[in-house]
């Protein structure tokens, strides 16, 4: 009996000392940093990234994108996060107070998988204006906005699987630079053939596409945040 | 306590330290090597910035990188080329790092200007800091790896690029923060450790060739050490430690493994005698 109640007891206190599960470890981390240290010192990231985004979304306008809206909307819509995660990536890495912030409880690299869940919101609100700008009418909107929304979150997915497994920076560039090269090059060499593809994706597979995708940049965003280890430059 | 187990590290084929085995209890740690002894290796394992190759970390029995947050909880760190931001007040600086160290913001204001006020830096802690010199870079970096209160305080060549005013002053800083915590600091300038460190680490060919206080260290050479205004005089084999100019002639401070004492004057080794005599091959 007594034994029981020890076993009981135990597998309680194992019960209680659990790690924090992924919702309470992100909640606490954004209340002790806060939106300021968060996203602290990235003024000159911001100011490239609008840069380079007015010249996408003036590249947007003005390219014959009605021919082609499905490859256009696929192939812009992760535009702003890749480019968000990249200078902010490349900024962290290149500021020499990089190793001092992985021996802080609060890594570099687990600060950066809670700036990527902010991203990622962000990067949403951008591809529905991309799938908006690019599409005409609401049922072509409806239709183009999943392939957005799964491109969106398959870059988002091994962006941070770069980051997580690179110590280079230039991987992490090389990814956006790869996402580009094919959804620039596929367009320009199959032409109509690429759009039909796209266009023509079965609706059941349309719709599983992004929910996947989300799946698993959440899988990396909860490994980065919670894996030990991870917090060496070698 | 902090232990080392039989740890190695290797960089490809090179090996930049074997088989280092050590302990830190509360106390202050100098480790005194030249350049590329392997320092700043050990240092980086002890951070958790990288991992042994072979051998083990343990901090009161658990393996470091298991301990995680946990650990990293516990340390404060120096880094040797430690980066700041220029366009950034210490009081803002010390308040991220406070944050990434888990603190919350009450506590962290507290504390920020408590420490700020223990480097000497309050009346321009809200400066930015890309005025500030070497010194009081520095010394922010100290009161940094202190917001935590850490048991291990680990210092990375602090006293790089003081000039003796400060390096005074940092010396008395570490005797104030030394007390019940383990002070690790690497350096290659005896004066800074002479007077600090109740323990010396030495490395010699990427292995561990004393740990020791001061004295028992200055032991191993002594009788050993030896002062003359003619060393040619001396016909055995030596090796010149320092000279200096005392009225108009060279006093010449040497080793020898002879006895020479009916030559020159038999003198009492330094810390400093120790590293020339210790790393006599690689000085040139
Ligand atoms: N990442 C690395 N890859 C390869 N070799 C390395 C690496 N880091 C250090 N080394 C080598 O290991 C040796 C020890 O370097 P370390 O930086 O630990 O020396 P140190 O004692 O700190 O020297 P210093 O006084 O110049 O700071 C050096 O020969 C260095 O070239
Ligand atoms: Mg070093």
């Amino acid at each position: 009996m007594v034994d029981k109640d020890k076993s009981i007891e135990f597998i309680l206190s194992q019960g209680f000392t659990r790690p924090p599960s992924f919702y309470v470890k992100v909640a606490k981390m954004h209340g002790i940093l806060g939106w300021r240290f968060i996203f602290w010192d990235f003024s000159y990231s911001f100011i490239f990234l609008l840069v380079t985004l007015a010249g996408v979304v003036f590249l947007l306008r003005h390219a014959p994108v009605y021919e082609f809206p499905y490859s256009v909307a696929a192939g812009f819509s992760p535009i702003l996060f890749l480019l968000i995660t990249l200078f902010t990536e490349i900024n962290e890495r290149t500021c020499n107070l990089y190793q001092l912030k992985q021996t802080c409880r609060y890594t570099s690299r687990q600060v950066t998988a809670l700036r990527s869940m902010y991203y990622s919101v962000v990067g949403v609100g951008f591809a529905v204006l991309v799938a908006a700008i690019s599409t005409d009418g609401a049922a072509q909107f409806f239709r183009v906005l999943p392939l957005c929304l799964g491109g969106l979150f398959l870059c988002a997915a091994v962006e941070l699987l770069v980051i997580r497994l690179s110590r280079s920076k230039f991987a992490i560039a090389a990814t956006s630079a790869a996402w580009l090269a094919v959804n620039l090059s596929m367009p320009m060499t199959l032409g109509v053939r690429w759009e039909a593809l796209l266009s023509g994706t079965p609706l059941l597979l349309a719709v599983a596409f992004p929910v996947a995708a989300a799946a698993a940049f959440i899988y990396q965003t909860n490994k980065m945040l919670m894996e030990e280890n991870s917090h060496a430059i070698a | 306590m902090l232990l080392l187990d039989n740890v190695t590290k290797k960089f490809g084929k090179f090996t930049a330290l074997e088989d280092i085995s050590l302990e830190f209890s509360n106390g202050v740690y100098g480790m005194l090597a030249p350049n590329g002894a392997g320092k700043t290796t050990l240092i980086k394992m002890l951070t958790t910035l990288i991992f042994p190759t072979s051998g083990e970390i343990l901090w009161n029995g658990d393996e470091i990188t298991k301990l995680d947050a946990d650990y990293r909880d516990i340390i404060g760190y120096l880094p040797q080329d430690f980066g700041y931001y220029k366009n950034h007040s210490p009081r803002d600086f010390m308040l991220y790092i406070a944050a990434l160290k888990g603190i919350d913001q009450a506590t962290a204001k507290i504390k920020t200007d408590q420490l700020l006020e223990t480097v000497g830096l309050s009346d321009v802690k809200n400066k930015k800091m890309r005025k500030f010199s070497g010194g009081m870079v520095q010394r922010v970096g100290i009161a940094q790896a202190m917001l935590n209160n850490p048991q291990i305080l680990i210092l990375d060549e602090p006293t790089a690029g003081l000039d003796p005013k400060e390096r005074v002053r940092f010396r008395n800083l570490i005797s104030t923060l030394s007390k019940d915590r383990i002070v690790i600091l690497s350096t290659h300038i005896v004066s800074d450790i002479e007077t600090i460190a109740n323990h010396v680490i030495m490395f010699k060919n990427h292995k561990l060739l004393a740990n020791d206080s001061p004295l028992n260290i200055c032991e191993t050479i002594a009788d050993k050490v030896f002062e003359t205004n003619n060393i040619t005089a001396i016909k055995t084999p030596y090796l010149v430690l320092t000279e200096r100019q005392d009225g108009g002639e060279t006093l010449t401070r040497f080793a020898s493994e002879v006895d020479c004492s009916s030559l020159a004057s038999p003198a009492n080794p330094s810390l400093e005698d120790v590293f020339l005599y210790i790393y006599r091959d690689e000085t040139l």
